[in-house]
């Protein structure tokens, strides 16, 4: 009952963070599909780039996020931007991985036709293969995306702001109503993420793939 | 209209193809025809520049395909493959209209021209134009494949292997509807198949090919009758000319010598020289071996006097064949006419040769027999 009444009392301040939270993610996430989706592209097409690519952006998922903060901090200093770094970098390889997949899971024979026809290279990308991939792309920026809910929460730790905050506040003063009111609007933030970005899968699904399953 | 030029593909140290030559006409429908391996495809590809050949020139009504623009040359041949050649999230509208909105044509020329093209190739534009491909059944879904092949009214148009992946009640039914279409329309078209029943159905011309080599290139009939060597007789297949009786001519089964005399003998030589041969007719010419009529054993008989001149008695109204009358036609005459021998006669009416029911039961009873290599010789 306790919870409720602070949660209540304190919603203006959980507001703004929760907006402030969703700015950096969907800041990031725009970032990372700006640069994601075309390196994805370029990979597709010339071959030598796809090991080296997707080699770096392994290594980066594999480093742990506090430690990636670390590294940026010297540079960037404290603040929104080394978080948006951040967020960006982990959001690479799931886009990178998920454009090349399903570029490449476009059959031979519909490429051929599209050729044979006398589709240029550039309508082939942009008529043909984007509209058959979008779906395996959106999956790769729904991951993205829930992924970089909780990593902006732990951005906090640098003063980035957001949800984050009210945690680290409520841990350093134990005070369980704090960290609750940053922790279950994260939670909740996270799943809406998911679902918007199921809808917006569905919706750039092909109705030929919709129908068959 | 459609030239090969030496061409010759290599992959690695294996000659795909080579030192091939060949020329299409306007409006002709010719089949590639091979075992898989052969060569067929990639012949085909390299019309519309798909694969590029190692050497040798391919002209377009008297102009390389190199010099051309490759989008432009490709525009202007339609291309037929498989049934997975539609775009999937792409309705049948749009996969009709993709090349035609991409050349800016005005909107109105277009949707009329889809309509227009539905109805071509049978299907009722209400009702499919807004369909996906995988609404649509097979057979569908490759006439959809052919009516975006027409879209920008190519002179060329290239099918490879289109109807293959179809039953066979749909595929015979598509080669029908093809056969007629191209009857109205006379495209030039390159066709690629391994069914020997689909080109003979389809062609105008045959070109088969054997290891990257063309081995004959002819027409369907003299393909049949006269396959260049062994390979080609065993592709195509000892009795296959019974699946097109039509093919089978009068003077490739005429009896070439028939026994004859001339008007003024009498019936009493008549007889003999009928004895002698074992015939039961005579053809009666002039010297220029001109036929004047046909008389039988049986009103020889009845006639009194030997002494008098056949041509009397001969029949000179009897019914004749041209040279080229097939077989399904010369059967249905026999019936119909009642008489057992009918001469073969040109034009001018010289004597050819004779078509008798022994001479058309004997080879109607060569399919059932293997000792017979050929059939129409």
């Amino acid at each position: 009952m306790n919870l409720i009444t602070y949660l209540v009392q304190h919603s203006q301040d959980i507001l703004f963070r929760g907006i402030q939270h969703i700015q950096i993610t969907l800041f990031a996430i725009a970032i990372a599909v700006s640069v994601g989706v075309p390196v994805g592209i370029l990979i597709s097409y010339v071959k030598p780039f796809k090991r080296p690519v997707l080699g770096f952006a392994n290594l980066i998922q594999a480093i742990p996020s506090i430690a990636i903060l670390g590294f940026l901090v010297p540079f960037l200093g404290i603040g929104e931007r080394p978080a948006i770094f951040m967020v960006v970098l982990y959001s690479l390889l799931p886009i990178i991985k998920n454009t090349a997949t399903g570029l490449a899971s476009i059959s031979s024979e519909t490429l051929e036709a599209a050729e044979g026809i006398g589709m240029t290279r550039f309508q082939i990308l942009l008529k043909v293969r984007l509209p058959l991939a979008l779906p395996v792309i959106m999956a790769g920026i729904r991951i993205s995306a829930v992924t970089s809910v909780g990593l902006v929460t732990i951005a906090a730790f640098i003063g980035a702001g957001g949800l984050g905050y009210l945690i680290y506040a409520g841990i350093r003063t134990v005070n369980t109503d704090l960290i609750l009111s940053g922790a279950i609007p994260a939670c909740i933030l996270a799943l809406a993420v998911d679902w918007l970005g199921g809808f917006v899968e569905k919706i750039v699904t092909p109705k030929c793939f919709k129908i068959k399953q | 209209m459609l030239e090969f030029q030496n061409i010759s593909k290599q992959y690695d140290q294996h000659l795909v193809v080579s030192d091939i030559n060949f020329k299409v006409e306007q409006g002709e429908l010719v089949v590639l025809i091979g075992p898989s391996g052969c060569g067929k495809t990639t012949l085909l590809k390299m019309i519309n520049r798909l694969i590029k050949p190692s050497s040798g020139d391919i002209f377009i009504n008297g102009r390389s395909i190199f010099t051309q623009n490759e989008v432009e040359l490709r525009r202007n041949i339609g291309y037929v493959i498989q049934q997975t050649g539609l775009f999937p999230h792409m309705t049948v509208r749009q996969n009709i209209e993709i090349i035609p909105k991409l050349q800016k044509i005005d909107k109105e020329q277009i949707a009329k021209r889809s309509i227009q093209l539905m109805e071509m190739v049978g299907l009722d534009p209400q009702q499919f134009l807004d369909r996906y491909p995988f609404q649509l059944s097979g057979g569908q879904q490759q006439r959809i494949g052919v009516a975006r092949a027409f879209a920008c009214d190519p002179e060329i148009i290239l099918m490879d292997e289109p109807f293959s992946a179809l039953d066979p009640i749909t595929r015979s039914q598509l080669q029908d509807e093809l056969a007629d279409l191209q009857s109205k329309v006379q495209k030039t078209i390159v066709f690629v198949t391994h069914d020997m029943n689909e080109a003979i159905k389809i062609a105008d011309k045959i070109c088969l090919l054997h290891e990257g080599k063309i081995v004959q290139y002819d027409t369907v009939e003299e393909i049949m009758k006269n396959p260049a060597n062994d390979y080609v007789a065993g592709f195509i297949g000892r009795n296959r000319i019974w699946s097109s009786p039509e093919f089978i001519r009068a003077q490739d089964i005429m009896i070439t010598n028939p026994v004859s005399a001339f008007a003024q003998t009498t019936t009493i030589r008549c007889i003999e020289k009928m004895r002698l041969n074992q015939v039961d007719s005579l053809m009666i010419v002039n010297r220029q071996n001109k036929l004047l009529g046909v008389v039988f054993a049986q009103e020889l008989q009845m006639m009194k006097n030997p002494q008098q001149a056949v041509s009397e008695i001969m029949q000179s109204q009897c019914p004749t064949i041209p040279p080229d009358m097939n077989i399904v036609d010369i059967l249905e005459l026999m019936n119909e006419g009642n008489s057992s021998s009918i001469p073969v006669v040109d034009e001018h009416r010289n004597l050819l040769g004779l078509i008798t029911k022994s001479s058309l039961l004997t080879t109607l009873s060569r399919q059932y027999s293997n000792d017979e290599s050929e059939v129409a010789q």
